[in-house]
């Protein structure tokens, strides 16, 4: 899907996290996180990242959004090398990359109101009057499903699903072009899951977002992706169309996958 | 067809049969006598004549055992299949199966008592079958006090858990199916917090009017649990084996060696070099090896009823998978009853007999779980099964659950 276009472009990216170390004793080793993974994403595209616990794909993501070290290698946004830029330099790119995260018990801070964390990123990227600010937090609390007067609510009086919701409301306040998805319904029920996903997909077909989509169901995955990368240990293993990978595996590893999915009957 | 309406009786009748015995894990051997017996039945209302006003299979649980009785209603003659009179050659033109008698002749073996009564013009047939009594909740409401306001988050729900079956309870959450488990060893916090009404009944005993000490030889001994984040139920500042070794002493302060029973036990769940990681803190372990070692201190002490609330939600798929098996396979090896307790339909076929599904507080929808997954009949069921992304089947749009219209179905 538009590959001709990439928004984003990885190339041999390498993310290394020391191992012991620590204030006084020496350093023992170092663990390759991510190992020389390649990637893109083109425009309006959903790329899918599977892999278990401790396979890299977090970092990975993590390391778009410089969260995570990089050792070596290169990242692309529509053309312009990240990698090498000050953080200074970096901070437009912040606006149009976006995060949403795995827990939203913890990723909202439990003393701001919804407003208040939603107005955030809008301070920070865009200078609004206060009227505008506040139209624009209930135009997009409404485009997450979320009713507009709960901007002075606090995230401990929302279940999981809806706080999930205002982590994506927060993240789309920027007008972003990509939103990396570090396993966003992971925490949450099936039928909340669902509407999440449900809620992900409406907002690609409706803003043309481009997004990666972390996560470690491969049913889950397959259902909203285009493309789907496979990882382990740091290296991704396999790549393909979303049906066709999960129709054809070729590697050994998504194979493995595929076949711990709970088989319904 | 000559027969037609016969045949559509004796179906549906059959499929009662079959929902009863789902219903009380009675065993696969039961099922197919009662199924003969209703043969015989559909034999001899085939050579007397049908009224077509039907019969009926019905089901009485008592404190000892369940009563089946199958019902014949008037126009068919007396008919005692208990006489076991051979066949008639007529019915042998019905079904080439030579039947008189032996269903019969085999329910006699597997259950307790037959007995056969005419009673206001209608065929009796009464079966006993004395299932053991282990877990029987009556009527379990509980309810959550705070400040000024209450929630009630069970309203009244029933439901039994016979010796060495495994049950699912599937909702979501706020479907009151944790604190129903919870309840079960009165884990939940005193009155006036928490309001629990309604009978609990392990062996026969009440529950909730047992005292401090009794409690304390049913939870752990009798029933165990496994909750959903292994990292937060383990104590980081002690090893894993000293945490297992607490339960086993507890529990069985005679046992000499107590490290041996504590290697067996981690050994048994799947742990690789058991003796090494008896000394392993919490956090040198990973989530599933965490899941294993609760798991392991969950069967140390040999449960009859093993409550496994969401024990896989906090894995990714590829430990999941390990963890259902490790289950599957315990509860073969021990005859253990399991209940577990999930928001995932996907992870019960194989595992769970029978499944009960709730719904904000009650229960909408109970039976086995392969009827449940292939026949859904309650609109929240069938919604929630919906929900599940399966692959292959990229193009179909996840369900999202019409809460209201659910409620307004009710």
């Amino acid at each position: 899907m538009k590959k001709n276009s990439p928004i984003i472009k990885v190339e041999n990216l390498n993310v290394r996290f020391d191992l012991g170390g620590g204030l006084f004793s020496r350093k023992k080793g170092e663990v390759k996180a991510v190992d020389d993974a390649s990637f893109e994403i083109g425009r309006g595209e959903i790329l899918g990242l599977v892999g278990e616990s401790g396979s890299g794909k977090t970092t990975t993501g993590r390391a778009i959004i410089r969260l995570a070290p990089i050792a070596s290698g290169k990242i692309f946004f529509g053309g312009n090398e990240l990698t090498g830029l000050s953080n200074r330099q970096f901070m437009p790119y912040r606006k149009k990359i976006q995060m949403i995260f795995q827990d939203p018990f913890n990723s909202l801070d439990p003393k701001m109101t919804v407003g208040e964390t939603i107005a955030e990123p809008l301070d920070i990227h865009f200078s609004l009057s206060r009227k505008e600010k506040e139209m624009r937090i209930k135009s997009l609390l409404e485009r997450v499903g979320l009713n507009p007067d709960f901007s002075s609510r606090y995230p401990h009086e929302f279940s999981g699903g809806q706080r999930q919701r205002i982590g994506i409301a927060r993240a789309l306040a920027v007008e972003p072009e990509f939103i990396i998805c570090d396993e966003p319904v992971s925490a949450l029920d099936v039928s909340v899951q669902a509407q999440i996903v449900n809620l992900l997909e409406d907002l690609r077909r409706e803003l043309n977002i481009a997004m990666l989509f972390i996560a470690h169901d491969l049913a889950v995955v397959e259902h909203i992706s285009d493309r789907i990368i496979v990882m382990t240990n740091g290296k991704i293993v396999e790549e393909g169309e979303a049906e066709e990978l999960c129709r054809n595996p070729k590697h050994p590893y998504t194979k493995k996958l595929i076949a711990a999915i709970p088989s319904f009957l | 067809m000559k027969y037609d309406a016969e045949i559509t009786e004796i179906k549906r009748l059959s499929t009662d049969v079959e929902d009863f015995c789902a219903r009380n894990s009675l065993n696969k051997d039961v099922e197919f006598a009662l199924n003969l017996v209703l043969e015989e039945i559909f034999a001899n209302i085939c050579l007397h004549g049908y009224n077509g006003k039907g019969g009926k299979v019905d089901v009485e649980m008592s404190k000892s055992g369940g009563v089946i009785r199958i019902e014949i209603s008037d126009g068919a003659p007396e008919f005692n299949p208990l006489s076991q009179a051979p066949a008639p050659d007529l019915i042998s033109g019905i079904e080439e199966r030579e039947i008189g008698g032996l269903g019969v002749h085999f329910i006699k073996n597997f259950t307790d008592e037959v007995s056969y009564k005419r009673l206001s013009g209608k065929n009796v047939l009464t079966i006993l079958k004395n299932i053991p009594q282990m877990l029987e909740v009556k009527n379990l409401k509980i309810k959550f006090n705070s400040g000024g306001s209450s929630f009630e988050a069970v309203k009244g729900i029933s439901f039994r858990v016979d010796k060495g079956e495994s049950v699912a309870i599937v909702g979501e959450s706020g479907s009151g199916k944790t604190v129903s488990a919870m309840s079960i060893t009165r884990l939940l916090p005193p009155k006036p917090a928490c309001e629990i009404e309604g009978e609990i009944f392990w062996e026969n005993q009440n529950v909730l009017k047992l005292g401090a000490k009794e409690l304390q030889k049913i939870r752990g001994a009798k029933i165990s649990y496994i909750f959903q984040e292994p990292s937060a139920s383990l104590n980081p500042v002690f090893s894993v084996g000293y945490q297992i070794a607490e339960a086993v002493k507890l529990h069985f302060p005679g046992v000499k060696n107590v490290k041996g029973e504590v290697v067996k036990a981690l050994k048994e769940v799947g742990i690789r070099n058991a003796e090494e990681r008896y000394n392993a803190y919490p956090h040198e372990l990973s989530g599933g090896m965490q899941q294993r070692v609760m798991i392991a201190m969950a069967l140390a002490c040999r449960p009859d009823l093993l409550i496994a609330d969401e024990p896989t939600t906090a894995l990714d798929v590829t430990i999941q998978k390990q963890i259902i098996d490790l289950l599957k396979d315990v509860r073969k090896k021990r005859n253990m009853a399991l209940m577990l307790i999930t928001h995932n339909f996907g992870i019960i076929s194989g595992l769970c007999d029978r499944v009960i599904v709730m719904f904000r507080g009650r229960i909408v929808e109970e039976g086995s779980t392969s009827q449940i997954l292939k026949n859904p009949k309650h609109p929240y069921t069938k919604a929630l099964i919906s929900c599940i992304p399966h692959l292959g089947q990229k193009s179909r749009k996840l369900n999202s659950i019409d809460y209201s219209q659910i409620e307004a179905e009710q």
